[in-house]
């Protein structure tokens, strides 16, 4: 037995020292896992990471702002950016790289794009659908699920992603640095084209709009808002929207067919009830900040 | 069985080797610490992108408990400003092209950065004015939560 126990320290370190020798640290092999580490560097991105991501949606906000015009109006602006905190922090996804930021533009047109990031833009035209703030809050809500669910970044075309993924890859490899900032810059205009595209002209698939409304639902009933709300929101843009516009109406899937989903969704949730002060001071503030819009 | 008990204290420091606390990085430009987890907990520090985090508490989903770089602050920050990837940052740059190897490494500044901003943004002569003062509308936590009182909304301050 006592020849056993002076044994055993001894297997231990063979145990130890046994992991360590699979691990051939000749100098070939030293040269071929040197060149399997910069493989595995040219391979290893397979999304972009949150700082590409904001960097992305920077320029999708550049592209978006470039043919539109801001509504530079504080009182209102300061509203909807605390409004889009207080949901954002309920959402799955409170912080990105650079934060969730709200934007008005000077139209009249009814539309809201959330870039990837968490820079949102919504105009004049939509907010002035808005009978209430839980209704802004509904907007809001819709645009930051598009974010959280990185809808902006898989409108880019999957052979475009693999062609930059493999080119941040070779920026990882290439010590030198720089030397395919050109390539990058060809594969981020065309990406940012895809994103855009997408938000102006295409629309996202129904089934993300869809997986957006249903997120919105969520962030609001966590934030405190009634969710049916967002269903009045939409009755609200049925009323509102001319079929067949370049704006909601072209690149969103008709309301009737998203109340019937979020409809779905609510039928089994008791409305919520608000006391009156607080209601109160919901109007009262929603009047002083987007009366005028 | 002094000999028995070296051994047990042998193999528990051996065992002990693999079992590192975790560490995490910060993947957001700055993020809060905090004294509860929640949004409206008292602010105790600020971490940076980058900086490596120690996990003391991952009881909750949405937040973790962490110790900071300098090894004194201790809070809770949100999940969703963090990863376990180990972000390097080259020194004395703001881009980084180098860095090492495995997939648990992010580098920061790669590829998509500010100079490919810089490039895109003259090529097509774009105007970031707005996005740079977008980024600069950020309510402070007792606006938020004077807001979410005032209006009867929900003031634990995030999903847990």
């Amino acid at each position: 037995m006592k020849a056993v126990i002076r044994l055993l320290p001894v297997a231990a370190l063979v145990l130890a020292f046994s992991a360590c020798s699979s691990m051939d640290l000749s100098i070939s092999n030293i040269s071929a896992i040197g060149q399997g580490i910069q493989k595995t560097q040219e391979a290893e991105q397979t999304e972009f990471t949150p700082e590409q991501e904001y960097y992305i949606g920077r320029a999708v906000a550049a592209n978006l702002l470039s043919t539109r015009t801001v509504w530079d109006n504080a009182r209102a602006t300061s509203y909807v950016n605390v409004l889009e905190r207080a949901l954002a922090m309920y959402s799955d996804k409170p912080e990105t790289f650079g934060g969730y930021h709200v934007l008005i533009m000077d139209s009249d047109e009814i539309n809201a794009f959330g870039a990837p990031g968490g820079l949102i833009l919504v105009t004049r035209g939509l907010l002035r659908c808005a009978a209430n703030e839980d209704q802004v809050a509904a907007i809001l809500a819709h645009e930051t699920s598009h974010v959280v669910l990185e809808h902006g970044l898989n409108a880019i075309k999957q052979a475009r992603k693999t062609a930059a993924y493999r080119q941040l890859g070779i920026a990882v490899a290439n010590t030198a640095g720089g030397s395919n900032v050109q390539e990058l810059t060809d594969l981020f205009k065309d990406s940012i084209k895809d994103i855009t595209d997408t938000l102006v002209n295409n629309g996202y698939s129904r089934d993300l709009e869809l997986q957006a409304d249903q997120m919105a639902l969520v962030i609001m009933k966590r934030a405190g808002y009634d969710p049916r709300a967002f269903d009045d929101m939409l009755k609200a843009l049925g009323t509102h929207i001319k079929p067949g516009g370049l704006d909601f109406a072209k690149t969103h899937p008709d309301p009737k067919i998203r109340e019937a989903a979020v409809e779905k969704t609510l039928d089994d949730q008791p409305p919520l009830a608000v006391p009156a002060a607080a209601a109160t001071a919901r109007q009262a503030r929603w009047k002083a900040a987007l009366g005028s819009v | 069985m002094t000999k028995l008990r070296l051994l047990a204290a042998f193999l528990l420091l051996f065992a002990s080797v693999g079992a590192f606390a975790a560490e995490m990085s910060v993947t957001v430009k700055q993020t809060q610490v905090r004294d509860k987890p929640s949004y409206l907990g008292k602010i105790l520090g600020v971490l940076s992108y980058g900086d490596r985090v120690t996990v003391v508490d991952d009881s909750s989903k949405a937040w973790l408990k962490v110790t900071g770089p300098d090894g004194k602050l201790t809070g809770w920050v949100s999940a969703s400003a963090l990863t376990t990837k180990k972000i390097v940052l080259a020194a004395g740059s703001e881009n980084v092209q180098q860095g090492a190897s495995s997939g648990e490494v992010a580098l920061a500044g790669k590829g998509f950065n500010e100079d490919v901003e810089q490039k895109y943004k003259s090529d097509g002569k774009l105007d970031y004015t707005w996005v740079d003062k977008m980024e600069t509308y950020n309510p402070t936590p007792d606006q938020v939560a004077a807001f979410l009182q005032q209006g009867g909304l929900n003031t634990s301050g995030g999903a847990q």
